[in-house]
């Protein structure tokens, strides 16, 4: 089962995406800002994260930084979602080494079809 | 912010708000030869730089924050 | 309703609530970025929530709340009562909105034109952008005036500068502003500083101190001391509009960008450096002035290169050097190079205001030809057979050029590096070309070696993965517009109105009770709603939401409790031995007896606390079951019973994961498409159901399908081949006992993976996964007819009943279930067959384990006085064996808690307790040590 790690501070978007991920198979974790987020991808071994942007502590740019600054850490692909739909935040998200960016809502078959292509079990 | 006065030197951190200027300076004063540690400074209101610009206590370490640093600097404190 | 329209219910009322009280903190602190930050974010989360849901009326005052106040946090507006007032008013009305969506379960029409009117006041209080700024600067004349000459720029570093000139590439002009703060400034909440370094376009900043510092105790902290003076790359009006507030305290003027070229550091007099390098400047300046009467630059290019390289970098000389080569190589033109060079032999600084020569228009700088690595391009004509995952798999290869072509810091590089590489490796799987991923590997390689994204950025651009096979004509299952449509509102007031008598008998319900009939709402399980049903209240459902740690902490003083009041019936047994008081031994006694009553009960209102409907995990399975049999082309009718079956919450949550493959395995393997169930004689629709009940206290859940069950004799055939029996085993093996070996580790492996439930994983792990929070699996199949699961679950897995045993001087527990008998055997009576130690119990011959090399101490068993050994007789996956303990000691409760962080991978062990001393007990899983 591959592993995917929300990172969201509203949990109402939490359990929209952990719904849609785990009825297409994936083994969900979440976290709710950048800091969790790093400790647990240090602890274990994620396929894939859905990466909000605007959260306390530490937001998704700087949790992607980190992400990708850390040596221990397997890099697996990272998405952003986000509220916003303009060229500059999609610039942002680029800038801060996202793989791939997409806008709230997310609709539960281009999240799906996103997660298992990234994570190499598409069909 | 946090601000911790220890006996030879001041560790200062994070964002220096208008309201702790006026500790910082008196703290300076009382303590001529202490030095300041300001690596994990972000942000120093303009009360807090002035505080610091004005005071000619030895600053040990510049913050990690390149603006901090440089307005440090166009003050003659670094 | 429901479970995500309600979460979204019960955060958006805690996010209302939260902007209502920072708000009004706000008006107490003005300016303070903190709540402005908080604030912004609750409303900005609130809007991305509404988003998931079709309620336009909401998110559009949301919506405009959000904007309003993002222009407060980035100072363009600032807050005032009237602002405060629309968004109080604002949040009041998405509350009624709550209101109705609760009651309802929609939004009356009623309420859009009301949410228009509201959006469009918010947005009115926006200011007007430019054209206002600009009868501003008009309108406001300033009391400071620009600077008589730009010497300023000198005092900021040299390569600050040079590094501001790059950043403006070929900009011929720059936009400066020097800002005189009033000293009174403090008082009225302004940050200059914070203003500063946040002007859109900073390049570089200096900071003056108009009036000299007075004695250090004679200072006036609140009163500004300091001018700025700084350079902007943004275009003037984005500039001014930044400074609208403190407009009389600016000057505005602009610059040519050339104007930072002022070289700087030590002349050469200062300096111990030789004469001869100062020398080098009238030789260097008679060659450059030839060259630019020529107009050849790139001879001056070369010259200035080698002269830089003989001077001392430190030297003035070198820094006015560094500014020729710059500005030759910026395409800045001859004029304003002849200007500098002009200066530079007469000794002076350029005077930069005094340069009346033209803007050389930019010249484009020679682009740096990548060179790219040798990788053969890999054309691929294999593809992705989705048409759409072939589209997005394409977008996703796109985009991973796009993020590597942005800059990097150097140490995010090799992560990024690598996580491209990961995308692409899966795309390449997903396509099936894994041949590929070695070529990938080579270019990652050389990317991280050369720290260039380049060669991956080729091997990239050198694949197709939108090319779609044309023999592919599969149509694509059309994707319904809303995620999961039971949470849409509308179609949640239908269910409601056909299910709730008590609804539709009161159609216009006053105020008060309006919220009543959702109440009666037989999904509303929910016990803390419940609960809050006798409060009442405008809100209709009061739901506390508390922190999981604190519920865990309240569970944890419980439970100490419950083992520190265990002392009292041995204070009563002392009272009455020792200090032979027998009415005080009754009277303690008495007194246990109530402690003890409110305990249990405090521990089962904790327990109730953490209780939820397992149909909160139940609720995904029919969007589950709809989309996979269309997939498969299975006609699969679910049948769901008893979701409002409660048990704790780790054990509902821990249920999701293995239920969905349960679910998935019998889909997949189970049920058969209909053209096979007509030729069995069977209804064409299979029959899926998920029946939740509770038997004292644990929670069992069957999962049951009417498919075509397992055949045994092809599951031994399987366990065979895998080598996970012999072959005695598999003549003996009843076909009862052959279908659990589904359950063995190692028994589903790749041959049998389909893209649904076989995801590398097997019932093994679902049945690990469920052990782990004390749960069992059975599994019964009849071929042709179907196969059930059965979960069985503790209600809760807050109490566990341990006996305590010593084992190499510490304490351990073992779960009372566990446990058969103490004994002790004399070690005469142990009987040693092949290493293996044994001793007959009963009659039975029993196999004995020595507890300290279980758990790998060096310790061996230690025997009482008589020579006896303390065995603990227990029953593990259905055996009988003796395990050699030191010592036993009492059974307690305990509360239970999963080994966490590092310890959590240890196995071994199923948790640990806090005992009433403070002390740590670790509780034994013998299934795993044996």
């Amino acid at each position: 089962m591959k592993h995917v790690l929300i990172i969201d501070d509203a949990t109402t978007v939490r359990m929209y995406h952990r719904q849609i991920l785990s009825e297409a198979g994936f083994a969900v974790d979440e976290s709710i800002n950048g800091v969790e987020a790093l400790e647990k991808a240090l602890t274990k071994r994620y396929d894939l994260f859905v990466v909000d942007v605007n959260m306390p502590k530490m937001d998704g740019y700087r949790f992607l930084r980190e992400l990708r600054s850390n040596a221990d850490v397997h890099q697996a692909p990272a998405v952003m979602v986000s509220t916003e739909a303009e060229a500059k935040d999609r610039d942002a998200a680029w800038a801060a080494g996202a793989n791939y960016y997409m806008t709230k809502p997310t609709k539960p078959g281009a999240l799906t079809r996103v997660a298992h292509l990234l994570t190499g079990e598409a069909q | 912010m946090t601000i911790r006065f220890l006996k030879t030197k001041a560790v200062l951190s994070e964002n220096c708000t208008v309201e702790e200027a006026e500790e910082i300076v008196q703290w300076l004063i009382n303590n001529p030869k202490a030095e300041l540690n300001m690596r994990e400074v972000t942000h120093l209101h303009t009360a807090s730089l002035q505080a610091i610009a004005a005071t000619g206590n030895r600053i040990s370490a510049l913050p990690n924050d390149p603006f901090c640093a440089q307005a440090l600097q166009r003050l003659g404190r670094a | 309703m429901s479970p995500l329209l309600e979460q979204f219910l019960i955060e958006g009322r805690d996010f209302l609530e939260q902007i209502g009280q920072k708000l009004l903190s706000l008006e107490e602190d003005p300016g303070n970025e903190d709540i402005i930050g908080e604030i912004f974010r609750a409303v900005h989360t609130l809007k991305g929530n509404s988003g998931l849901f079709d309620m336009p009326s909401l998110t559009s005052v949301v919506h405009a709340a959000e904007d309003l106040l993002d222009r407060v946090r980035d100072r363009t507006m600032e807050m005032n009562p009237e602002l405060t007032d629309a968004l109080l008013e604002a949040m009041d009305f998405v509350n009624r909105l709550f209101e109705d969506v609760e009651s309802r379960g929609a939004i009356r029409p009623e309420y859009s034109a009301q949410s228009a009117d509201i959006a469009v006041r918010l947005r009115n209080l926006l200011p007007a952008r430019e054209p206002q700024a600009v009868g501003l600067f008009e309108e406001e004349p300033s009391f400071v005036e620009p600077p008589a000459d730009w010497s300023w720029l000198s005092r900021v570093p040299d390569a600050e500068r040079l590094a501001a000139y790059e950043a403006l590439a070929a900009e011929p002009s720059v936009f400066v502003v020097r800002y005189r703060p009033e000293p009174e400034c403090f008082f009225k909440g302004e940050d200059p500083v914070l203003l500063v370094r946040t002007v859109p376009g900073i390049l570089v900043f200096d900071i003056t101190t108009p009036e000299p510092w007075p004695e250090a105790t004679a200072l006036d902290v609140y009163r500004c001391n300091l001018q700025f003076d700084l350079v902007s790359s943004a275009s003037p009006e984005e500039v001014e509009h930044h400074f609208r507030y403190v407009r009389d305290q600016t000057a505005f003027y602009s610059i040519p960008a050339v104007a930072l070229a002022l070289p700087s550091g030590e002349s050469g007099a200062k300096t111990n450096a030789p004469v001869d390098d100062a020398m080098i400047a009238p030789i260097y300046l008679e060659q450059a002035q030839e060259r630019l009467e020529t107009g050849d630059l790139d001879g001056l290019l070369d010259l200035t290169t080698t002269a830089l390289d003989m001077i001392n970098p430190a030297l003035h000389a070198a820094s006015a050097l560094r500014w020729v080569k710059r500005l030759i190589e910026a395409g800045a033109g001859v004029a304003p190079i002849e200007f500098l060079i002009d200066a530079l032999s007469r000794n002076v600084m350029p005077d930069w205001q005094s340069y009346a020569g033209p803007v050389d228009a930019p010249q484009a700088v020679a682009a740096v030809a990548i060179t790219q690595a040798p990788i053969e391009e890999q054309a691929s004509t294999r593809s992705i057979r989705d048409p759409e995952s072939a589209r997005v798999a394409d977008d996703l290869a796109k985009t991973q050029i796009v993020m590597l072509q942005r800059p990097s810091r150097p140490v995010e590089l090799a992560g990024r590096l690598r996580s491209v590489r990961n995308v692409i490796a899966n795309l390449l799987g997903a396509m099936g070309e894994t041949g590929a991923v070695a070529s990938l590997d080579e270019a990652t390689h050389i990317a991280l070696d050369g720290a260039d994204a380049a060669p991956l950025i080729a091997f990239i651009d050198g694949i197709a993965f939108g090319e779609t096979a044309r023999e592919h004509i599969e149509v694509p299952a059309l994707e319904p517009p809303l995620a999961l449509p039971e949470a849409e509102p509308r179609e949640a007031v239908l269910e409601g109105a056909s299910s709730s008598v008590a609804y539709s008998a009161s159609p216009p319900a006053p105020q008060a009770p309006a919220s009543r009939p959702a109440m009666l709402d037989p999904d509303a399980v929910d016990p803390a709603k419940r609960s809050g049903e006798a409060a009442g209240g405008d809100r209709g459902v009061r739901v506390l939401k508390v922190p999981q740690e604190k519920v865990d902490r309240l569970m944890d003083l419980i439970g100490e409790m419950v083992v520190a009041k265990n002392a009292l019936p041995y204070l009563a047994a002392r009272a009455e031995d020792h200090f032979g008081s027998r009415d005080l031994s009754r009277e303690i006694k008495s007194q246990y007896a109530i402690i003890n009553r409110i305990a249990e009960e405090m521990q089962d209102g904790i327990m109730q606390v953490r209780m939820l409907p397992v149909g909160a995990v139940f609720q995904r399975f029919p969007r589950l079951v709809r989309d996979v049999s269309r997939q498969l082309g299975k006609l699969v009718r679910l049948v769901v019973e008893g979701e409002e079956t409660e048990a704790d919450k780790n054990i509902v949550e821990s249920l999701a994961d293995p239920m969905i493959h349960i679910l998935r395995n019998s889909l997949d393997h189970g049920l058969e498409t209909p053209e096979v169930r007509r030729s069995r004689n069977k209804l064409e629709e299979g029959r899926l159901t998920v029946r939740a009940s509770q038997e004292g206290d644990r929670v069992l859940i069957e999962i049951e399908d009417d498919g075509k069950g397992i055949d045994p004799d092809v599951v031994k055939r399987k366990a065979f081949e895998k080598g996970l029996i012999d072959e005695q085993r598999l003549e003996t093996m009843t076909d009862a006992e052959a279908v659990q070996l589904v359950f063995a580790a190692g028994f589903s492996t790749a041959d049998q993976i389909s893209n649904l439930s076989g995801r590398g994983v097997g019932m093994d792990v679902v049945k690990s996964s469920l052990e782990k929070v004390g749960g069992q699996v059975q599994l019964t199949s009849e071929k042709g007819k179907g196969t059930r699961i059965l979960l069985s679950l503790p209600l809760s897995m807050s109490v566990s009943n341990v006996m305590m045993v010593h084992i190499a001087g510490q304490q351990y527990g073992v779960p009372m279930e566990n446990v058969m008998e103490t004994v002790r055997v004399a070690g005469k009576d142990i009987h040693v067959f092949k290493e293996q130690r044994t001793a007959v119990l009963r009659g039975r011959i029993v196999p004995l384990y020595d507890a300290n090399q279980l758990l790998a101490r060096d310790s061996i068993p230690q025997p009482n006085e008589d020579g006896e050994y303390a065995v603990l007789v227990v029953r593990i996956g259905g055996q009988t064996v003796g395990i050699i303990v030191d010592g036993f000691a009492q059974t307690i409760d305990v509360i239970l808690k999963p080994l966490e962080g590092p310890l959590a991978c240890i196995s071994g062990f199923s948790g640990s307790a806090l005992l009433g001393d403070g002390s740590v007990l670790l509780v034994l899983n013998l299934k795993e040590l044996l």
